[in-house]
């Protein structure tokens, strides 16, 4: 192939709802260097009036971004704000693999009756918990 | 699976006139073509397909009879991944670009959603994790951008570069 002739390959000529189509397998990242190869790609991704642009970033924020937090909530005990499904996925309220002890002063939050705690800071506090106990016990027998 | 009784065959021509026999089932595959056949029954008569060539409808032909038995899919079954393509649909899809641009077009017109996704995929596969250089060689797209234009992109996206 002669390097000075360009043709296009005709996939770049695929009509605009067939574009969005292989465009719904991209993530933003791909959308965003794809907007980047020439005027046709930019024009057509890069219309931020376009309803059918629109469309295309937004099914590909839902789809490689996944859940993004509203933080529309602040929970105080946490020191956190978040929207109720990220609560919903950060939090626990069966907590009987944890020390009691340690459970004790952990701050949680009233929902529905239950005390909901923040796995974080429960994982994070239960390390803390085992290092010191291990600790201790060596200092005991040495 | 297909021990149908007496299939019907059903006659397609493409856009050269070229005579294509295919059992039923293989032809339903195609919305536009199940519902055609829904319409006006059985008949003798060669259904006319304008917008697609022989050597394009022998591969759509060949794609249906190999999925001939796979389950209609669910509606609103849109997984986005484009790392599930089976060994069979991949070598499917080793063709250049003329024949798969065709083929999009082919599956677009004749409704056959699994092939259309198939196709999508593919070209989304050529495209994913390429920087816009590698993607313009991949699909032999001349950079069109005047350097005022690009420097004004470049600008634009100053931003989020790197991110």
């Amino acid at each position: 192939m002669p390097p000075t002739l360009t043709i296009n390959s005709p996939i770049v000529n695929l009509p605009p709802e067939l574009l969005a189509k292989f465009c719904s397998y991209l993530s933003p990242n791909d959308l965003f260097k794809l907007s980047k190869v020439c005027r046709k790609f930019y024009c057509y991704l890069s219309a931020p009036n376009s309803f059918s642009t629109q469309q295309i970033w937004k099914k590909s924020r839902l789809t490689f971004m996944g859940h993004v937090c509203k933080h529309c909530t602040i929970y105080w005990a946490f020191g956190v704000r978040c929207c109720s499904e990220c609560f919903n996925e950060k939090t626990v309220t069966n907590i009987m693999d944890y020390p009691q002890e340690l459970i004790d002063i952990m701050p949680f939050y009233n929902k529905y009756d239950d005390k909901y705690y923040w796995k974080e800071q429960l994982d994070l506090e239960l390390n803390q918990y085992m290092s010191i106990s291990h600790g201790r016990l060596s200092n005991l027998e040495s | 699976m297909t021990g149908a009784p007496e299939q019907r065959n059903v006659k397609l021509t493409s856009s050269e006139g070229t005579e294509f026999k295919v059992e039923r089932d293989v032809a339903e595959k195609s919305v536009l073509l199940k519902n055609m056949l829904e319409d006006v029954g059985e008949s003798d008569m060669a259904i006319p397909l304008p917008n697609v060539t022989g050597p394009i409808l022998q591969k759509v032909i060949e794609y249906c009879i190999h999925h001939r038995d796979d389950p209609v899919p669910a509606h609103d079954d849109d997984t986005k991944k484009t790392d599930d393509i089976d060994d069979w649909d991949a070598e499917f899809c080793k063709v250049d670009q003329g024949t798969l641009y065709e083929l999009i077009l082919a599956s677009n017109y004749l409704d056959i959603k699994p092939l259309l996704d198939l196709t999508c995929k593919t070209v989304a596969n050529m495209i994913k994790g390429k920087s816009p250089e590698e993607i313009r060689k991949t699909f032999n797209i001349a950079n069109d951008f005047t350097p005022e234009e690009e420097e004004q992109v470049r600008r634009e996206n100053e931003w989020c570069e790197g991110r």
